[in-house]
């Protein structure tokens, strides 16, 4: 990737030279439709992609409060919620009070002293934006590309000029190392099993866990969603070498 | 006989890259290669007479403005206009269209519209996207941007194709194209916005569109919160570029140093401002596949017109019993239909040689102008005549718009017809106009 997170194969297309043609229209899916007829949905859905469900909430919650106060977020609750279950959680604790977001840092950055190599799994703009701003520069941190939904991983990246670094799934285990770990995102625990980004799941293996010193999860809900995560997965707690709550 | 062998084998070369667009770049070397070897044995000169008649520099000028887009894509140009233009449309899609059409016009007319559309458009789909915009909004308001940037090309000597094969080829002087072209595509942008904005009325006072604007202005921010302007490179490539146009503006276009010389000594200027960033932009951002295009194009046509058939085409059309003006207006509606089924590339580069000999007859510069908007009014007729058509078609596929009623939206051939439509009748009286003014007055 060049400095602008442009692949380094995109070639100018000359003015007056054939363009590439077009691929085959796709088809629109059940989910897709349904979440089209959210009126809001298709927004939630690419927001969602692309800054995390929690940053993504927080955004929606935030502008409609701002536009239409509670009736609106209750509303809003009420017509995405059943589909997206952490803009529940979040319009939710909106409705009963908690009116801003804070993102805590110094018990992440505790977990990680001394690691050279973050690899996160799972996106969050908010807490990663935190995270590349509170490590030590000298700590690289790389953001595994891989989501169930559409994003466009350059438009991400772009964000951090450089101080974060795109891995893909094939070749992530070249950022393992004794003083590498792995920080993914937790959204509530319930008893035993923490709900994570399915990313989470592909990246875990027997081998993996050992090539990697530590297994943080850093909580960025204050508990497990009322309503089936859809777009999440269940794992186990101790999958994780620390989990990290600084969200109450 | 070499006439008839050498245009057959262009005309279905042409024919066969645009029905076979994936096999595109084998028919045209082909055809290329077909044309070389027919040529020598007609006797009409083989590969090494042909290849000296192509145009290189207008290659090299090509080749330099792409660079110095893919620069100023570098310094983040492009990203922070494209969320600033968000803002000032106010996401309402009325604004989207006439904000967005404005600014790709102006990008159009100094950069490589392609480069730019490819940052700006993703924010526009963003916005459809939130919005939940109709097919009619999506429709016109791709469409409106992509007439925009075919106007915009139109618009300067270094904007389009068609205006570049001009300038390179010394037909006109950078100033004397810019002051005739700009005013005309200037009346053809106002005329296809104020359509654009009648259509797109209709779907302002849509429930919720408040909401739906400010959320999809405050997800841009979010989207794009790391894009901020390198304004120390853009500021570089700024005083580079207006010193490369006030060069292109005040050196006699018959000089030693061409325009292409200007574009080849200026974007490497600019370029070493980051010499990392240069030299891997030379080495693995130029496409080679466009440069073998155009070049097997110039080889054929420049096999074509040494058998003397573009005169004897030119000859046909100042025969016609017909006053001169209605003669160019007929080769300006030729220009324009086969613009629209072969594109620009190939339509511009076989059609200049038969405004070449017209010009010899008519106004030289109302030829070449009213060529040059023809060319864009064609260009503007289907979507696969559009220079940056099937990249929107793409960029648009990608991005899975979902109307509010759960159906996708799309946006290619088919729907972009009625915009094409529109445009074509709207440039084509344009150009009509512009003549018939120009050969009243000259």
């Amino acid at each position: 990737m060049s400095s602008s997170g442009r692949p380094a194969s995109v070639r100018i297309r000359l003015l007056g030279a054939p363009s590439a043609p077009a691929p085959p229209a796709s088809e629109v899916t059940i989910e897709e439709r349904a979440i089209g007829r959210l009126g809001l949905g298709a927004a939630f859905e690419l927001a969602s992609a692309e800054l995390g469900f929690v940053t993504a909430s927080w955004l929606f919650v935030d502008e409609i409060a701002r536009l239409s106060g509670e009736d609106g977020v209750a509303s809003l609750r009420d017509e995405l919620g059943p589909m997206f279950s952490v803009l529940d959680f979040v319009a939710t604790e909106w409705l009963q009070g908690k009116r801003e977001r804070s993102i805590r840092t110094d018990a992440i950055v505790q977990a990680l002293t001394g690691t050279r190599r973050v690899l996160v799994v799972g996106l969050e703009a908010g807490h990663l934006d935190a995270l590349g701003r509170v490590l030590d520069p000298a700590t690289r941190i790389g953001l595994v590309a891989y989501r169930l939904q559409k994003v466009d991983w350059k438009r991400v990246i772009d964000n951090y000029r450089g101080r974060v670094e795109l891995v893909d799934l094939a070749s992530f285990q070249g950022w393992a190392g004794a003083r590498s770990a792995i920080v993914t995102f937790v959204y509530g625990m319930r008893e035993t099993r923490v709900n994570v980004l399915s990313a989470f799941l592909r990246v875990m293996g027997s081998d993996v866990r050992t090539q990697f010193r530590d297994i943080i999860g850093w909580s960025v809900l204050s508990g497990p969603p009322e309503i089936y995560p859809r777009y999440l997965v269940e794992t186990l707690a101790t999958e994780l070498t620390d989990i990290i709550d600084e969200t109450r | 006989m070499a006439a008839l062998v050498l245009t057959s084998i262009l005309v279905v070369t042409i024919v066969l890259q645009a029905r076979f667009p994936t096999r595109r770049m084998l028919i045209v070397l082909a055809g290329a290669g077909g044309s070389c070897l027919a040529s020598a044995v007609f006797g009409g000169g083989g590969s090494r007479e042909l290849l000296a008649d192509v145009p290189w520099d207008v290659l090299v000028l090509l080749v330099t403005l792409g660079l110095l887009s893919e620069a100023f894509v570098e310094g983040r140009l492009f990203a922070v206009l494209a969320v600033r233009a968000a803002e000032l449309s106010r996401a309402s899609p009325v604004g989207i269209a006439l904000v967005f059409g404005v600014a790709m016009y102006c990008i159009s007319a100094l950069m490589n519209n392609l480069t730019a559309l490819v940052l700006v458009l993703p924010v526009v789909l963003i916005i459809l996207k939130v919005s939940g915009a109709s097919q009619r909004q999506v429709t016109w308001t791709l469409g409106t941007l992509l007439v925009a940037c075919n106007l915009g090309g139109a618009a300067t000597p270094i904007g389009d194709f068609p205006a570049i094969l001009l300038l390179g080829r010394g037909a006109m002087s950078f100033t004397t194209y810019l002051v005739r072209a700009a005013p005309a595509t200037m009346v053809a942008v106002l005329i296809i916005l104020v359509v654009a904005t009648l259509v797109l009325r209709r779907s302002q006072g849509r429930v919720g569109n408040e909401v739906r604007a400010a959320i999809s202005r405050s997800l841009l921010r979010s989207l794009y919160r790391g894009a901020r302007l390198e304004r120390r490179l853009v500021l570089w490539l700024s005083i580079v570029f207006v010193a490369m146009l006030a060069a292109w503006t005040l050196l006699p276009a018959s000089g030693p140093i061409s325009a292409d010389l200007v574009g080849w000594v200026g974007v490497l200027i600019a370029l070493a401002a980051r010499p990392a960033f240069g030299e891997r932009a030379i080495r693995t951002r130029v496409d080679v596949e466009a440069v073998l295009f155009l070049l097997a194009l110039f080889v054929m046509v420049g096999a074509v017109r040494r058998t003397g058939v573009f005169t004897l085409v030119a000859s046909g059309l100042t025969s016609l019993p017909v006053p001169p003006s209605v003669q160019l207006v007929l080769f300006l509606l030729l220009v324009g239909v086969v613009t629209g089924v072969f594109s620009a590339g190939p339509s511009m580069a076989a059609l200049l040689e038969v405004a070449a000999v017209l010009a010899t007859r008519l106004p030289p510069n109302v030829v070449y102008v009213g060529l040059a908007l023809s060319v864009c009014a064609g260009s503007s007729l289907f979507l696969t005549a559009a220079t940056a058509g099937p990249l929107a078609q793409s960029l648009t596929e990608r991005t899975d718009l979902v109307g509010d009623d759960g159906a996708r939206v799309r946006f290619g051939f088919t729907q972009f017809v009625p915009v094409g439509v529109v445009s074509f009748v709207a440039i084509e009286l344009v150009a009509v106009g512009y003549c018939l003014i120009g050969l009243a007055l000259e």
